[in-house]
């Protein structure tokens, strides 16, 4: 009778066991089923979006089935973006996912390395010999042919160089110091001057305000700094001058944010004005027939990429004509970094043509002929200086 | 299709469940059987051509091929000429379509090399899965040959067998013998469905969270170039490669095995833990399983495996690893590959085998994993050459010496997932002290799994985050 009992007894726990373990599999059969039938529809449901702000461009939309869409399997693809595209979440589903990456050690997300104190860093472009020469003796031959111009050249060092203590820790590219060095022996022979960005930038106590942090691009402080050193160069006395900054924007997040995903930190733009000598100006931007009064386009601070607000983005060919009472003309070739600059140069030239050499597809030989130039100043950053041969083909055109 | 695509989870897989368990005919098991197998043919037709639109005729046509040879095979039973004869044309079929698809280019580039010749040839695109699916045909078609099974005369169930979407782009190569049964009847219930969650999501996790992410540390660290690599970086690098192909393969494994759960099939398992294999043997009884199993079977048996003598035992091995090397792709490294191989398991067998009982265990392990390691350098080069300099570069005689400030960026930032992969795959976490109660076992891990699925749509989403960025300049 006992041993009855106890058998009984075992065989209901046995059944009870298997109910149990039946209800468990029950429930996550309806977990995993409803997720990924809530997801999809979520994504039904949703209305598609147009636009991704955070990516900056424009997102798949439902495709269009045809036949011949089908058999080339551009139909499967389009539709696999779509789903992606316009999944529910979308911006923070990414930010979780790069805060996630972080937490186990990932220090490098989309190309871009994550530092310190909310700092990005954009990878350092590769130093190839043969690139740098063929650029530098463009440059050289340039000022062999025109002698008489006063020459400057400017190239900034980027963050990973500025700011190499806040990179990721073992992260050590070649440094940017020796990569200026052997560039400027390179270019002052020739008789260019070398505006020495490194060593106004080293002797700075605190370098966090030279660079943005979500940006790859220079602030306009450190642009300030590289402004006062170029004045020497060329002999322009800054002793009456009087610059003054204003801050136009707290919400940028600029490219090294948008790369990566990461979107803890924003920051400052501040633009340069300069009250003294002040001058007025007419910009006027030759392919789209454009003339403006400012070197600002306050537009710009309401979209995604802010820096814009300077000079209003890159253009080919800017032709700035000012009041100041000076013969001087300055031919500037350019990237990016020079755009929160030139407001700082206006006082000091009677015009400027600013040319940045990755749009422009017009013949130097026609606007040296044009114009009378005084003075010649090359502004690059390294990065972009390293990877981007177009200044050869503007100065051979 | 791939499993870890938005398409696959979130579309195509909830209309395939429903249509699949909402029964028709409730009271006619054998017509709702029947439903089922159409339910899924269709459905992985629609699987195989949303990846391969054009090609899926060629698997049709193997499809009608293999079944029509397994019929013919069938009538001529009695007849061993005839059935010879129809087998030979089979087998020369199949691997006909295989070779000129996978190893046209790869013949006639050789060709040219050889005798100094430029003859062209059209680069084809290699079908997806057509080393699986010919696999698989040519096992059913040879074992009705010896009588191992019988024939199906049904198109519906045969079609099924090649054509099912679980195991269809990489596996597990399933013989037509295990599933014969499974075809006409198999059980389909809460617990085996909930069993197969659990092992599509481990598969997910494996393949999205680690193999995705190690993936990455590898690529980027071959990204310029190996020769130059110093060792450390090397090592690291190889490391990451051998997480990422066993938690990839075997991820895309699971999701398979997991899948055909949910649907009622048993699917045999493909790998048992590899990386704590104690020697180039047992490695190879738990990587890639089936297809060990399948060559074993198909060719080594057939050839007299190790009853011939020694001399035909390593002929024997010679093939089969020739073999298996050029299946995995048309290129010399994977030939060199599969020689290394058979050049170790012969030595295992004839020359250590004595030494190898008196090496201890964690030793054993040790050298096993190197040597693995060193495998899937000639593995994962585009060439020989390259594989030849990354492992210059590992021994630390290479242009790159033995450690650089990378080395060292590389060590601390991968230093945790690369602990997380190799104790996973070591088995580590197997040990790990669980909640003695059975049920609550279950339910720990049943929640952990849910929170890895969420994770896995998390990274497969991220995964798309492509900033438009004309802006950059």
């Amino acid at each position: 009778m006992k041993e009855n009992n106890f058998k009984k007894s075992k065989i209901t726990k046995r059944v009870e066991h298997r109910k149990k373990v039946t209800a468990i599999g029950l429930s996550l059969s309806c977990a995993f089923i409803s997720i990924i039938v809530l997801v999809a529809f979520l994504i039904l449901l949703i209305p598609d979006k147009q636009m991704s702000e955070k990516e900056n461009r424009v997102l798949a939309q439902k495709p269009v089935l045809t036949l011949s869409s089908i058999t080339s399997g551009k139909f499967m693809k389009d539709f696999e973006s779509y789903l992606t595209d316009q999944f529910p979440l979308r911006d923070r589903i990414i930010s979780f996912k790069t805060f996630v990456d972080r937490s186990v050690g990932k220090k490098e997300e989309n190309g871009v390395y994550i530092g310190k104190n909310g700092f990005l860093f954009e990878e350092q472009t590769e130093y190839d010999k043969d690139n740098v020469e063929k650029i530098t003796s463009a440059v050289v031959n340039f000022a062999k042919e025109n002698k008489k111009l006063k020459k400057a050249f400017l190239l900034s060092p980027n963050s990973s160089y500025v700011l190499g203590d806040l990179m990721p820790k073992g992260y050590e590219p070649e440094s940017q110091k020796q990569q200026l060095e052997r560039i400027k022996e390179l270019v002052e022979p020739s008789g260019i001057s070398w505006v020495d960005c490194v060593k106004v930038f080293d002797a700075q106590e605190d370098k966090t305000g030279l660079f943005y942090r979500t940006d790859h691009h220079w602030t306009t402080k450190a642009a300030y700094l590289a402004f006062k050193e170029l004045a020497g160069t060329f002999g322009i006395s800054l002793k009456n001058a009087k610059f003054k900054l204003y801050s136009v924007s707290d919400s940028f997040q600029g490219t090294l944010a948008s790369s990566s995903g990461v979107g803890s930190s924003t920051d400052e733009i501040q633009i340069c004005i300069a009250q003294k000598p002040a001058v007025s100006y007419v910009v006027s931007y030759e392919s789209s027939n454009k003339k403006t009064a400012t070197l600002f386009d306050k537009d710009k601070l309401n979209q995604k990429n802010q820096y814009e607000v300077f000079l209003g983005g890159n253009y080919d060919k800017v032709i700035i004509s000012t009041s100041a009472d000076t013969d001087d003309t300055l031919l500037l070739f350019k990237d990016s970094y020079a755009n929160c600059m030139i407001p700082m140069l206006t006082p000091f030239f009677a015009k400027i043509v600013v040319i940045d050499p990755r749009y422009f597809s017009d013949s130097l030989d026609g606007i040296m002929k044009e114009y009378n130039f005084t003075h010649v100043l090359f502004l690059y950053n390294l990065n972009t200086f390293l990877a981007d041969t177009s200044l050869v083909d503007a100065l051979e055109s | 299709m791939l499993f870890s695509s938005a398409t696959f989870l979130f579309v195509f897989l909830p209309i395939v469940f429903l249509l699949y368990f909402v029964p028709v005919f409730r009271d006619d098991k054998k017509k709702e059987i029947t439903k089922k197998n159409l339910v899924l043919c269709a459905s992985s037709l629609v699987f195989y051509a949303w990846g391969e639109p054009v090609y899926i005729v060629l698997m049709l046509i193997s499809i009608f091929f293999n079944y029509t040879i397994g019929c013919d095979l069938d009538k001529n039973f009695a007849d061993p000429k005839t059935k010879k004869r129809i087998l030979v044309f089979a087998v020369i079929f199949n691997l006909g379509v295989l070779g000129f698809f996978k190893y046209y280019g790869f013949v006639i580039e050789n060709i040219n090399h050889l005798f100094g010749l430029s003859l062209t040839h059209a680069n084809l695109a290699l079908p997806v899965g057509i080393s699986f699916y010919t696999f698989q045909a040519l096992s059913y078609v040879i074992d009705v040959y010896r009588g191992d099974v019988k024939v199906q005369k049904n198109l519906l169930p045969f079609a099924l067998y090649i054509t099912m979407f679980p195991q269809l782009i990489a596996g597990p190569i399933v013989q037509y013998s295990d599933i014969e049964a499974q075809l006409k009847q198999r059980t389909i219930s809460i617990r085996k469905f909930a069993g197969g969650v659990l092992f599509f999501i481990r598969g997910l996790g494996k393949k999205v969270l680690f193999a995705n992410f190690i993936g990455a540390i590898y690529t980027d660290i071959t990204s310029g170039g190996v020769s130059s690599l110093p060792a450390v970086t090397s090592w690291i690098g190889i490391f990451c490669y051998t997480m990422q192909i066993y938690f990839d393969f075997s991820g895309y494994s699971d999701m398979a095995i997991g899948l055909g759960k949910m649907f009622g099939f048993d699917f045999i398992q493909n790998f048992d833990y590899p990386y704590t294999a104690s020697s180039i043997t047992d490695f190879w009884r738990r990587w890639h399983i089936s297809l060990s199993s399948w060559f074993r079977d198909y060719v080594y048996i057939p050839l007299g495996g190790n009853r011939k003598g020694t001399a035909r035992t390593i002929f024997n091995i010679c093939v089969v690893w020739s073999l298996t090397g050029l299946w995995h792709g048309a290129a010399w490294n994977f030939v060199a590959w599969g020689a290394f191989y058979g050049i170790l398991l012969i030595l295992e067998k004839f020359v250590f085998k004595s030494l190898l009982e008196k090496i201890p265990m964690p030793v054993r392990h040790v050298l096993t994993m190197l040597i693995v390691m060193i495998g899937w350098v000639f593995f994962s080069s585009n060439s020989l050459g390259e594989a030849g300099s990354y492992l210059l570069s590992m021994t630390g005689f290479g242009k790159g010496g033995f450690a650089d400030a990378q080395s060292r960026y590389y060590l601390s930032t991968s230093l945790f997932p690369m602990l997380v992969t190799g104790l996973s795959a070591f088995g580590v976490f197997k040990h790990f002290p669980k909640p003695k109660d059975k049920t609550q076992r279950l339910t720990v891990q049943v929640v952990g799994y849910l929170v890895i699925f969420i994770f896995c749509i998390i990274y497969l989403v991220s995964e798309t985050y492509n900033p438009f960025l004309y802006f950059r300049f």
